[in-house]
């Protein structure tokens, strides 16, 4: 078989296999995570209506969305074709399986090497965060990390593919915010060049005009009622102060280490020096500019640390490549050049036991809701008046929006919701007071006609308080062996 | 020189590890207190360096050896007798201590060292000493005239940041929705086609605008001015260029006439929308008393010859405004005679309550106490019909 084809049938063999092995692994959950249920609302109201469902009657009794649409749509379009168990299932996991042949494409232009591109490849496939991320969870980032890929890909070669940057850079700003990192990282690439002394296409310039026009003009028309409420602060602003820690956690270099993997992050540095003060590839400076720019903003905490970490990853996978590449040329230079190859095999094996076994088999899937709690939402659906308010963590927000098609306090996006912090502080009263005349002053502010106590309530609180013991203020409507439904019979009196 | 140094070093630390065996807080002098209770880019440097932890007095210590050196390779020709230059009582003080002139010292030392610095130098030494920065400015006179024309004006507008109180930030943006806003996209066009001539006199005004826009508004109108003139050549030149990138020669002149368009539109809104309303004057006739309002909206009700309430200490218009307790919020009226209270839609809307029945508006709803006068567009006013002329 020719070296070209041989390579390719291992490509996609190793394709294949990670797309069944992440089906099995998400497969242990039978349902999707909790946060997945917004794609699902998103996916059903573009089905049903052709939009998706900017103005939500039920998320904190009626307000606004804002977001990218992008995804949504691809994952409505999906479900035309597919059951949408089926499709929330196995189109998150094909995006990123999507990562495989792009890591390998563009390991190949920048080491024009097959074993070093097949390398880089599987280190991107069985890198921790990477294959740990999005295996039950469809959201916008299991596609926007493929096209971003693809943008640096086509990046690395602008004069020939310059139609595929203009497309990417167009579908990249409609799914994700993350289209805004590329600016800096053209300006951060043109000014390395010029401090290299190295020529300038023109061509990156106009590349960069248009990421920034664009990704302006999308950003202003679709974040336009949030840029007016939070301005520059937009990013942490937005967060409640009791959720900002739990999503800008600190980044440290060993967060880094245990996602990326030593291998990958240890050949991307050797990339990074060789290439900065040996070689000066303009094609690596691109990538470290991506990398450092991603590393910035997770350091600022203009990221979240998962985002960032992802991305990151991302960049070390790409910049593995020359490191590789460095190493098997350093090796057959040595007394033992024979030895260059096998250098490969334990590298890959080194990868295989310290960080994807572990990523593997450590992987505690994300919380995913139980039958339980979709029962006992369903019998909200067909026992209670629309007019219903229901009292849940904000965890549960969109799976009552899905099931029970009944308003609720809060759900977990905090975007224009002003007083978000008091909202979350009202509802940890609520479940934790002792006070029923507190507890029933909360609910009528809320105008709460139900609430419920399940897992995700279990979680959060050790006991709970005049709900559970005040049986006449909060008699129990519903009950099965993890889901209590209370109802609130009490009002105050003026 | 080494032993120069070390004795440096010895003196300097000396007060410093006596206060700490005495136990007493390392950081002395009324003035040091008095600097982090000013909003100076002193204070704001120190602010950044604590987040390393409480580095800021071995900060002083280190300049001050800095400075100690500079001074040594000032005056070679003294050999041993250069220590007399450090056993000097200020010296000691200024750099064990928190003060603006640990800074300014070592710079204009360094720009002795190397003239050359000297552009650079002048104007970060004018955020912490202008007089400093003076003294630089006459060596650069004496030495490179021609560098004045940057230097000075560059000078000029630090030490007026400098000497400013406050250091009052107030960055407005027109796409943030401020109507007195400078737009961020026209700026970045401006500042896009000034780095083609970035070597220009009107590029060195354009970025002390740039510098002082944020704090003076006078500054902000040129620099939006300015932004919008270099912008519309930034335009012509993209319109009239050959593209490499040739799918995108269509798409952006598209896109930079949407985006000129989508402000436009919006910020035409944003003025269109903006306050007093028909409804609110037509609701601010029907007052007869004292009616209490947002803040922003207390120049117009006076301007419409009606008693705004104006509050002295304004928690107390918080608590009527959260309590949903009757009593307490009568006590609050009557106190402060109240009779009408104007309650806006973004009021409504997340900037006082978030619910209908929240607070005050839950005594609205519930009570007879008040009465609605009218409600327009989202504007209501209500009036408080007092207990006794209920009676």
């Amino acid at each position: 078989m020719q070296p070209k084809l041989r390579y390719l049938v291992l490509l996609i063999s190793l394709t294949l296999i990670v797309f069944i092995l992440r089906l099995i692994v998400a497969n242990q959950v039978p349902e999707p995570t909790y946060q997945s249920y917004f794609t699902l609302i998103q996916g059903e109201s573009i089905r049903e209506s052709g939009t998706p469902r900017y103005n939500d009657p039920f998320s904190y009794q009626g307000r606004l969305f804002s977001f990218t649409p992008g995804y949504y749509y691809v994952f409505a379009l999906a479900t035309t074709a597919l059951p949408v168990e089926f499709a929330q299932k196995v189109l998150p996991n094909l995006f990123m399986v999507l990562l495989i042949p792009l890591f390998y494409a563009i390991a190949m232009i920048l080491t024009k090497r097959r074993l070093v591109a097949i390398t880089t490849a599987f280190l991107g496939a069985f890198a921790p965060i990477l294959f740990t991320s999005y295996l039950n969870t469809t959201l916008p980032g299991s596609l926007a990390l493929p096209l971003l890929a693809g943008l640096l890909l086509a990046l690395l070669s602008l004069e020939h593919h310059a139609t595929a940057v203009i497309v990417l850079t167009i579908f990249l700003s409609f799914v994700s915010p993350w289209i805004w990192l590329l600016l800096p990282t053209y300006l951060l690439y043109l000014a390395i060049l010029t401090a290299e002394k190295l020529k300038i296409e023109p061509i990156y310039f106009e590349a960069a005009l248009f990421t920034f026009l664009f990704a302006a003009w999308f950003t202003l028309v679709n974040y336009k009622e949030a840029l007016f409420r939070y301005g520059f602060g937009v990013i942490a602003n937005s967060l409640p102060e009791i959720v900002r820690p739990t999503i800008f956690s600190d980044f440290t270099i060993l967060a880094m280490i245990y996602a990326i993997g030593v291998v990958p992050l240890f050949l991307g540095c050797i990339a990074i020096y060789t290439q900065t003060f040996e070689v000066r590839n303009r094609r690596i400076f691109l990538i470290a500019s991506f990398a450092l720019v991603t590393l910035l903003a997770g350091v600022l905490e203009l990221l979240p640390l998962r985002d960032s970490l992802l991305l990151l990853s991302l960049a070390f996978i790409m910049l593995a490549a020359p490191g590789l590449q460095y190493l098997f040329n350093y090796l057959s230079k040595t007394r033992w050049p024979k030895l260059s190859p096998y250098a490969g095999i334990f590298i890959v094996f080194f990868f295989i036991l310290s960080s994807a076994l572990p990523a593997i088999t450590a992987f505690y899937p994300q919380s995913a809701p139980t039958q339980e709690e979709i029962t006992a939402l369903n019998w909200i659906a067909e026992n209670t008046n629309e007019q219903a308010v229901i009292l849940a963590r904000p965890e549960m927000g969109y799976l009552i929006n899905y099931y029970a098609d009944r308003k609720y306090v809060a759900d977990t996006s905090y975007l224009l919701i002003a007083n978000a912090d008091g909202i979350l502080e009202d509802i940890d009263l609520l479940y934790t007071s002792l006070s029923t005349v507190g507890v029933v002053e909360l609910t009528e502010k809320y105008g709460i006609t139900h609430i419920i106590i399940g897992p995700k309530e279990h979680e959060q609180y050790d006991s709970f308080g005049a709900i559970s013991n005040d049986k006449e203020c909060f008699p129990q409507f519903y009950k099965n062996t993890r889901v209590l439904i209370h109802g609130v019979q009490c009002e105050l009196t003026r | 020189m080494k032993r120069l140094l070390l004795l440096t070093i010895f003196i300097l630390i000396l007060p410093l590890t006596i206060r700490l065996l005495m136990g007493d807080p390392l950081l002395y002098s009324t003035q040091s207190y008095e600097l982090f209770l000013s909003e100076s880019p002193y204070t704001l440097l120190m602010n950044a360096l604590s987040t390393f932890g409480d580095i800021r007095i071995l900060f002083s210590v280190g300049l001050g050896l800095l400075s100690a050196y500079l001074l040594f390779k000032l005056t070679p020709k003294l050999g041993y007798y250069r220590a007399l230059l450090i056993l000097n009582p200020l010296f000691i003080t200024l750099f064990t201590t928190l003060n603006l002139y640990t800074i300014a010292i070592p710079l204009a030392l360094l720009s002795l060292k190397k003239p050359s610095l000297l552009r650079l130098l002048a104007p970060i030494t004018a955020l912490f000493s202008p007089l400093f920065a003076l003294l630089m400015l006459l060596q650069l006179y004496f030495t490179e005239k021609k560098h004045l024309i940057y230097t000075a004006p560059l000078t000029l507008v630090f030490s007026l940041l400098a000497l400013w109180p406050p250091l009052q930030q107030n960055i407005v943006v027109a796409e943030f929705g401020d109507a007195f806003g400078i737009s961020l996209f026209i700026l970045v066009l401006g500042i896009a086609e000034i780095s083609f001539n970035w070597q220009t006199k009107s590029a060195a005004l354009f970025a002390v605008l740039l510098i002082l826009a944020p704090f003076f508004t006078p500054a902000l109108i040129a620099l939006s001015l300015f932004s919008s003139w270099y912008a519309a050549i930034f335009i012509r030149r993209l319109v009239k260029r050959t593209w490499l990138l040739s799918e995108a020669k269509t798409i952006i002149p598209w896109l930079a006439g949407c985006l000129f368009l989508f402000l436009l539109i919006s910020h035409t809104l944003v003025l269109a929308n903006a306050p007093p309303n028909q409804e609110l004057v037509e609701s601010l006739e029907l007052i007869e008393g004292v009616v209490l309002a947002p803040p922003q909206l207390r120049p117009i009700i006076s301007y419409y010859d009606v008693i705004a309430y104006d509050c002295s200490d304004c928690s107390i218009i918080d608590r009527l405004y959260e309590t949903w307790q009757f009593d307490q919020a009568t006590a609050i009226l009557e106190s402060e005679r109240i009779r009408y209270i104007l309650i806006t839609q973004e009021m409504r809307s997340g900037g006082v309550w978030n619910r209908d029945n929240e607070g005050l508006l839950l005594l609205f709803h519930y009570s007879n106490y008040f009465t609605l006068l009218s409600d327009t567009d989202g504007l209501q006013l209500w009036r408080y019909e007092r207990s006794s002329s209920r009676d």
